[in-house]
């Protein structure tokens, strides 16, 4: 064999040993229809086991393929002029050279999620509104979402991509000023709905399907979310910064926010309170949820219960342990506190200026007596023991503190008080009576108007007794809406405002005094009616639970209306995170 | 569409000096003296300073000023005895040269590219043919430009490395016909091109926007509306979009999506009844627009320039006001009843801004009418209310036959040429008002037109490459001109650096004045580095304002530099994304006369210099 001929043989067989690692490291994965995925070379599978890219060959698009291999390594660069031209066609109004514009990024960048979500963002929230046709503004809406599907095709199992498909078809279908206009587009939009119909979403069951036996937005958008949960729950997907509790929670809130739709659009009838005994139960489970929580526990928003029962327990074992030691000690500390933190506790918290304030709490701090100190007095025989059982104590109600956080930041008892309110029958007549009522005014047949008014006051005065925590949101804002039509209609035919008889005269007093609302009459001096609904019925503590996150006046926030709902041209990332400060 | 102000002007405005300063002629006339000095003064430092190494310092700078006046002795005699033979048979050597050189490599990418170009194209666009055109005007423009700058600025250099130039310069040819014959010859191998790509994008355009509906039987409903059957359904779906229709007796036609519309036709009657869908209508078209001037009225009734600001970053177009006084008034001149027999067809493309949410799904209400432009006649038709439609053209047809108002309230008839046109000048006002309180409208010179008639769209696809053919024209004249004194790569980068300093004339305006955010390469280097946004606020130290002060300068030279390279940008104007061929509009003749007069004049003054360059180096040492 000469030099030159063995030099080749050589290197042949030099490359076909090359192309044995190589097929090992880039076989691409393969689907086939009997034996299903093969995983393919390294590679692939790292891909797949990180996200990264199409699962298969069949699912790889050549147009993003191509664009990356055509530029070889310039595609970030290319990437960063596109992004500079899409900012030039949103400023001067091409909205058409915009769209092509973000496909090319995308394409370009297909598993950088922040793109898709932006832009998706951009779509359907910014660009929407610069239409002045209703029709054209769904059509941007579902653009947003049709960008998010194309994403979800390049970034399989992504919660948060998924997530936002459920937002926009909920949220931004659901709440936008279009929304009536918008929510009945959706409803006939059978190619929109094969768009979003998928294996665990389907659009035409039953679970999708609103009173009208059509799909509706509230409902289709949950699926999604449930379908973003699944994905969590199933294959343990990051959040990538979006808080577990608002993430769990939205699913839940669409079937709320579906039964309060329909009823506006006037379904008060038993498909009503069917919806909404469906939200109590879709709001009892999500209490019933596992939530992780950025102190590194898990926590049940249910649990509440079973924790202060327990609380309560370790609590009387201690005071058993070492008797008389808590009264001991608080008499000590008691007289520990100068004159100045005596005087103030003696007044009332309501009546403390705002010095005196800051003083009492500082007071109240140095009079709380902690477990571990009662157990430190314990006789010498328990004191292990009572030492142990403090810690435990301090363990366990701290747990209730994070419970009880964790309901305040979605409002938990005022959800659940609903869904239990809104189905009974009184609630149900209650609201038809407004809505007959409003009819009859908008046609102006006041006298009409006016006697089913009184009806529906009288039953919406029943239901507030019963549940006081409904004074204090969002129901209190629709029925302060009607109760200004009523006025009018009084006023019209000659009475005088406020009525001698007025049932709902507390709630407006609630109104006056938590939001300075006067708008129907300075009510804040009244006093509060005694007996009026302050023991609920229901069991709920509305002096602790039912209030909203800062204790007298609810943060912007904490409003279960306002935080499902993202500003119109901002993104949504400020109402996803909680109200409150999740770090203790 | 984005028509700026200077786009309405005639050619002789444009030329002369009047309603755009002093006109091109007057730039022209202070931009030559300038390059011609510069010229004179570089040759002549260049001889001095060779002639000074020799003589000394006095004998080179007469040396110097004799050398100059040589070199412009020789090139009046060369450029005066100039063979138009010599010169075509330089030409014909560039062209075999070419081809040569593989240029055919730069047909088989541009043929790749439209076989693959539907992976690349939105399938959802709501606009195809803006779509489908951009994509080849921008493929072939970059195409050109790319082949262009490697056929001209590798010729000369490698002739002159490989010394085959000798077998050129020991012939009785002068330096003139060496650059114009490349030039010619590197221009009809661009020019073959163009014609190629222009044809086979045409049909890429035509076939792939082609589309055929049938009707989705399912859809079909029928009734009888005043004594007529009305048939409404819905077209099956096509490239991804589907059509509602109504019929009338018979005959209709579908509504518009995707930027089009088709006729559809019954055939046979009642249930067994067909549908025949038509091809897809204004796809591709260019339409013939009369443009009127514009002026605005405040909401007092007061003139003035331009009415109100609603708070967009773009300021392109102007907003009346709903409810006041506020108007847009067009005058549009040379209205005969030659041109408009029937009356004016009218387009309108208004833009609409809330100041309150109002009924969501009632657009908002627009009043028009027409009014004698003299004052003292004082006749105005009555008013046509209309709903604004916003990102589509919407048409508006005023009959010739019109009803004004008379002081008594009551309408009398009146005919649009002979009571509302002024016949001096044949000119007639139309009047846009919003009519809703707190609503506005935005309008811009060129969002109300009358559409003229409909220009061919092949001639109008033709007219957007001859702007492509006049940037590769210019780009191989400053390749071969840099090809003359430089190597080949450095020539080429050169040549890429004008065409893209040409492209991007608006940035450097902007960076050199300040408005650019972020401030210019150094500070933005530094802000890179330290990862500061472009509106953070740096630091005022001495560092920060050396960078500051280079960064001025260095701006201001480049800005300086975009006085002597063509704007290809304002050549592109036609074939931009926001430009008329793309948007269905015609080009206007006298845009193209203009760019076609500045690349000429730019190509005379690029090929003397490079006369001059290639004079000045010693090609025989």
């Amino acid at each position: 064999m000469n030099a030159s001929l063995r030099r080749k043989v050589i290197y042949i067989v030099g490359i076909m040993l090359l192309l044995v690692p190589l097929v090992q490291l880039s076989r691409p994965a393969t689907y086939d229809p009997q034996q299903g995925q093969k995983p393919g070379g390294v590679l692939s599978q790292l891909r797949y086991e990180h996200r990264l890219s199409q699962a298969n060959l069949g699912q790889v698009d050549p147009a993003s393929e191509g664009m990356r291999l055509a530029l070889l390594g310039f595609r970030a660069l290319a990437a960063h002029l596109l992004w500079g031209k899409a900012f030039h066609y949103k400023k001067v109004e091409d909205y058409d050279a915009l769209s092509a514009t973000l496909n090319q990024i995308a394409n370009l960048q297909p598993n950088f999620l922040s793109v898709w979500e932006f832009q998706a963002h951009n779509l359907s929230y910014n660009i929407s509104v610069e239409f002045d046709d209703y029709r054209s503004r769904y059509h941007w809406v579902k653009k947003g979402v049709e960008y998010l599907l194309k994403g979800i095709q390049f970034n399989r199992d992504e919660p948060k991509l998924l997530w936002t498909v459920g937002w926009y078809l909920s949220q931004k279908i659901g709440r936008a000023d279009e929304k009536v206009a918008f929510r009945r587009l959706f409803r006939d939009d059978r190619d929109f709905h094969a768009e979003i119909d998928r294996p665990y979403i389907e659009v035409d069951s039953p679970d999708a399907k609103g009173p009208d036996g059509k799909p509706d937005n509230w409902l289709v958008g949950r699926l999604w979310l449930v379908e973003a949960q699944r994905v969590v729950d199933t294959l343990g997907a990051p959040l990538r910064g979006k808080s577990p509790l608002i993430f769990h929670s939205n699913a839940a809130m669409c079937t709320i926010n579906y039964a309060t739709a329909i009823e506006g659009e006037g379904y008060l009838d038993e498909k009503a309170q069917y919806a909404w005994r469906r939200a109590g139960e879709e709001w009892t489970r999500f209490g019933d949820r596992q939530i992780p929580t950025s102190w590194g526990v898990n926590l049940r928003l249910n649990d509440v219960a079973r924790v202060e029962t327990e609380v309560q327990e370790m609590e009387q074992r201690l005071a058993a342990l070492a008797p008389g030691v808590q009264d001991e000690l608080y008499q000590e500390k008691l007289a520990k506190l100068s004159p100045e933190e005596r005087q103030v506790l003696e007044v009332p918290e309501a009546e403390r200026t705002p010095q005196q304030y800051g003083l009492g709490v500082e007071a109240e701090a140095k009079l709380e007596v902690r477990y571990r100190e009662i157990a430190q007095r314990a006789p010498d025989a328990v004191r292990v023991e009572a030492r142990q059982l403090a810690r435990d104590l301090e363990e366990k109600a701290e747990h209730r503190r994070r419970i009880e956080r964790y309901r305040t930041i979605v409002n938990y008892n005022y959800w659940k008080t609903r869904c239990d309110v809104e189905q009974t029958d009184t609630a149900i007549r209650a609201r038809r009576l407004v809505f007959e009522a409003d009819q009859l005014w908008e046609k102006n047949a006041s006298f009409e108007a006016k006697d089913l008014y009184e009806e529906a006051w009288r039953e919406w005065g029943k239901i507030m007794d019963q549940h006081p925590s409904l004074r204090e949101d969002v129901t209190a804002d629709e029925l302060v809406a009607a109760i200004k039509r009523y006025r009018v209609v009084i006023e019209q035919l000659g009475e005088t405002w406020p009525p001698p008889d007025f049932p709902l005269v507390e709630l407006l007093r609630v109104r006056a005094q938590l939001y300075a609302d006067t708008s129907l009459g300075d009510f804040s001096k009244l006093p509060p009616a005694s007996g009026d609904g302050e023991k609920p019925a229901d069991g709920d503590k509305p002096a602790d639970n039912d209030k909203p996150a800062d204790g007298d006046k609810p943060a912007e926030g904490d409003k279960p209306a306002e935080s499902d709902k993202p500003a119109e041209s901002d993104k949504p990332t400020d109402s996803d995170k909680p109200a409150g400060n999740e770090r203790p | 569409m984005v028509l700026e102000d200077d786009y309405f002007l005639t050619f002789m405005q444009w030329l002369l000096p009047g309603r755009q300063g002093i006109g091109a002629l007057g730039w022209f006339m202070i931009w030559v003296p300038i390059v011609a000095l510069l010229g004179l003064l570089v040759g002549f430092v260049r001889a001095t300073l060779h002639y000074t190494a020799r003589d000394g310092l006095a004998s080179g700078i007469l040396e110097g000023f004799f050398a100059v006046a040589r070199t412009i002795d020789t090139a009046v005699k060369d450029l005066s005895q100039t063979s138009a033979r010599r010169t075509f048979a330089m030409a014909r050597l560039a062209v075999q040269e070419s081809l040569r050189r593989l240029v055919l490599v730069v047909f088989a990418v541009f043929l790749l590219f439209v076989l693959f170009a539907g992976w690349f194209l939105d399938v959802n666009s709501d606009n195809p043919a803006r779509l489908y055109m951009g994509f080849v005007l921008g493929m072939n423009n970059m195409l050109l430009l790319l082949l262009a700058l490697v056929l001209s600025t590798f010729s000369l250099p490698s002739d002159i490395r490989n010394r085959t130039i000798y077998t050129v310069v020991t012939k009785p040819v002068r330096p003139s016909e060496i650059i114009l014959g490349r030039v010619l010859g590197f221009s009809f191998v661009g020019t073959v091109f163009v014609v190629v790509m222009c044809l086979i994008s045409y049909v890429f355009v035509t076939r792939g926007l082609n589309h055929e509906h049938g009707v989705d039987p399912t859809t079909v409903t029928r009734q009888t509306v005043d004594g007529a059957s009305v048939v409404s359904g819905q077209t099956t779906e096509d490239l991804r979009h589907v059509h509602t229709f109504t019929l009338r007796d018979g005959q209709g036609r579908t509504d518009i999506a995707h930027g089009h519309w088709h006729e559809v036709e019954q055939v046979g009657e009642g249930e067994n009844a067909t549908f025949v869908v038509g091809p897809p209508r204004d796809t591709l078209q260019a339409r013939i627009a009369d443009y009127g001037r514009l002026r605005f009225l405040g909401r007092t009734g007061k003139e003035r320039a331009t009415a109100y600001n609603v708070g967009k970053e773009w300021s392109y177009r102007s907003y009346v006001e709903g409810g006041t006084k506020s108007a847009a008034i067009w005058r549009f001149r040379g209205i005969t009843p030659e041109r408009y027999p029937e009356g004016l067809p009218l387009e309108l493309n208004l833009r609409v801004f809330r100041t309150h949410k109002g009924d969501v799904e009632k657009g908002i209400v627009g009043l028009l009418k027409l009014r004698h432009p003299d004052p003292a006649v004082n006749t105005e038709s009555e008013t046509f209310t209309f709903t604004a439609q916003e990102f589509q053209i919407d048409n508006l047809f005023i009959d010739r036959n019109l009803r004004a108002q008379k002081s008594d309230g009551t309408l009398k008839p009146i005919d649009l040429f002979e009571d509302l046109v002024d016949k001096t000048d044949g000119s007639v006002e139309v009047i846009v008002q919003c009519a809703e309180p707190a609503q506005y409208f935005g309008m811009a010179e060129g969002d109300v037109y009358l559409r003229a008639r409909d220009g061919s769209f092949f001639w109008n696809f033709v007219k957007g490459h001859v702007a492509i053919w006049l940037q590769m024209v210019l780009v191989v004249s400053f390749g071969v001109m840099f090809s003359t004194f430089l190597s080949g790569i450095v020539a080429m980068v050169a040549t890429l650096a004008t065409v893209v300093l040409g492209h991007t004339v608006d940035f450097v305006t902007e960076l050199a004045t300040g408005e650019v955010p972020g401030g210019g390469a150094l500070e933005s280097s530094v802000r890179i580095v330290r990862q500061m946004n472009v509106s953070a606020e740096i630091d005022a130290n001495v560092g920060t304002q050396l960078l500051q002060g280079t960064d001025l300068v260095g701006s201001n030279v480049v800005r300086f530099m975009t006085f002597l390279v063509p704007n290809y940008k304002e050549l592109s104007r036609t074939i931009a994304e926001n430009g008329p061929l793309v948007n269905g509009f015609d080009i206007f003749n006298t845009l193209l006369a203009r760019q076609c007069l500045t690349t000429f004049v730019f190509v005379g003054v690029v090929v003397l210099i490079s006369y001059f360059f290639l004079k000045t180096r010693e090609i025989a040492a």
